[in-house]
């Protein structure tokens, strides 16, 4: 149970993330009205999806494309 | 040899079993509480929370070994071996936090955040509070919902709690702390006699507003800057409680800041005082009292290695400072526990080492056990 992401505090799991290597350390897919918007920490992806499955395909194959950069 | 010293703890955590809210809620329920999934390239993990999904580069080795040694001791999840690692190290009571309540600002329904709360709560009477009268567990309210907040604050109060964990900052579709709307929760608070207890580190995430997360620091320092960041939100929610008046209307309320040092209270009580005299005619609301006044006499404050955080009491005259392991964390005192309380105490007077060690932290929980002289190695009430 201890590798739990869980089990940081929030602001350790920011911080983990921003101390992370390049740009695209994290995205985040939101629930907005009847659809869900989806970005990455890097500024330069966002789109709005109508499911979350679809907005975290969408994510991988961000971070996919820019890790191959 | 060193003599071995005793001390109660104001600030500790606990690792709750990361399936507890799954295993305990009804399915609906069950489907939206925090879980994680690692993507089968074994990079990148998903958070999902109530409907929302956080994507993440998986941690470096160097962090996953970080977060593994924070998890290292054997009682930071298990009360029976938690208690001979509380022998082991010199420490008698403990205020204790929760690990994944930590995360209930990332909820968005109510019902779901109040009901995974009183899960937790009563989970962690059944398993940590009723188990030792040496383990105080904190409770946990919503903050996305005053009045659920106020309803499991009164349950907790009549099932045996003492202390209500509360992050820094309120839900971020919240209002902030020193707005009216929280009144009646201060109000029931000073009533039941809760200590209302903030950790620092424990902003809510808000991925919300599409920008990039929190107040964070990349490149050169950025692991120190990100540490010391952490500090400062437990010195904004004191001065809101203050300047806002509810600490003024409820002088029998008392707050506690854990880990976060102590010498930022005499600090901020200066500042405050001076905003109050020298902006007097803006200030809304007057006080009966002065900042200054208030928070010395309502505001406690924990520190686990700070050399200077004596002298808040010794030198600045605030004695609200109390001692706390952090256990099981990393940046605590696990392991060299006896070694720090030398190091912090022995050339300090007995009166002053006495407050810090134990009496400030007696003074917020009279009912804890007094804890045994120093120099005893196995107490009489070891294993319970």
């Amino acid at each position: 149970m201890s590798d739990s992401v869980l089990y940081d505090l929030p602001g350790e799991f920011v911080s983990s993330m921003a101390e992370s290597s390049g740009y695209c350390d994290a995205q985040a897919v939101l629930p907005k009205d009847d659809h869900y918007i989806a970005f990455c920490t890097c500024g330069r992806w966002h789109t709005t999806v109508p499911t979350r499955d679809e907005g975290l395909a969408l994510a991988r194959a961000h971070t996919v494309e820019t890790d191959s950069n | 040899m060193s003599v071995k010293l005793w001390a109660n703890s104001g600030d500790s955590h606990f690792l709750e079993p990361d399936d507890l809210w799954r295993a305990r809620l009804p399915k609906d329920l069950a489907e939206l509480v925090p879980r994680s999934e690692k993507d089968p390239d074994g990079k990148w993990e998903t958070v999902f929370v109530d409907g929302q999904a956080f994507r993440r580069r998986l941690p470096s080795i160097s962090q996953e070994e970080f977060y593994a040694a924070s998890h290292r001791a054997p009682g930071a999840g298990n009360v029976e071996l938690r208690l001979k690692d509380l022998d082991e190290e010199g420490i008698w009571t403990e205020l204790i936090f929760p690990s994944l309540g930590m995360w209930s600002s990332s909820f968005r329904t109510p019902k779901v955040l109040r009901e995974a709360l009183r899960v937790s709560n009563d989970w962690a009477k059944e398993t940590i509070m009723d188990y030792s009268p040496r383990l105080i567990p904190t409770a946990q309210v919503s903050t996305l919902s005053i009045e659920d907040a106020c309803v499991e604050l009164k349950r907790c109060g009549e099932i045996g709690y003492k202390a209500v964990f509360m992050p820094v900052n309120p839900h971020p579709l919240q209002k902030d702390y020193n707005r009216d709307e929280w009144e009646p929760f201060w109000a029931l608070a000073e009533d039941i006699g809760m200590v209302i207890a903030f950790h620092i580190g424990t902003e809510p995430i808000d991925f919300t507003t599409g920008g990039a997360p929190g107040a964070t620091y990349r490149g050169p320092g950025g692991a120190v800057l990100n540490y010391t960041e952490t500090t400062f939100g437990g010195q904004r929610a004191v001065m809101k409680l203050v300047a806002s008046g509810a600490l003024d209307r409820h002088p029998n309320l008392k707050v506690l800041v854990s880990e976060g040092g102590a010498t930022w209270v005499p600090f901020v009580a200066d500042r405050m005082e001076e905003g109050y005299r020298q902006h007097s005619m803006a200030v809304r609301p007057k006080l009966k009292r002065t900042p200054k006044e208030i928070i010395y006499s309502q505001v406690y404050a924990s520190f686990q290695h700070d050399e200077s955080a004596v002298a808040a009491m010794t030198g600045m005259g605030y004695n609200n400072v109390m001692w706390g392991s952090d256990y099981p964390h990393m940046e605590g005192t696990y392991g060299h526990t006896q070694v720090t309380l030398h190091n912090l105490f022995d050339n300090v007077d007995q009166k002053v080492k006495d407050r810090i060690m134990h009496g400030t932290f007696e003074e917020l929980f009279p009912h804890a056990p007094k804890l045994p002289a120093p120099g005893t190695e196995k107490p009489a009430t070891a294993s319970v």
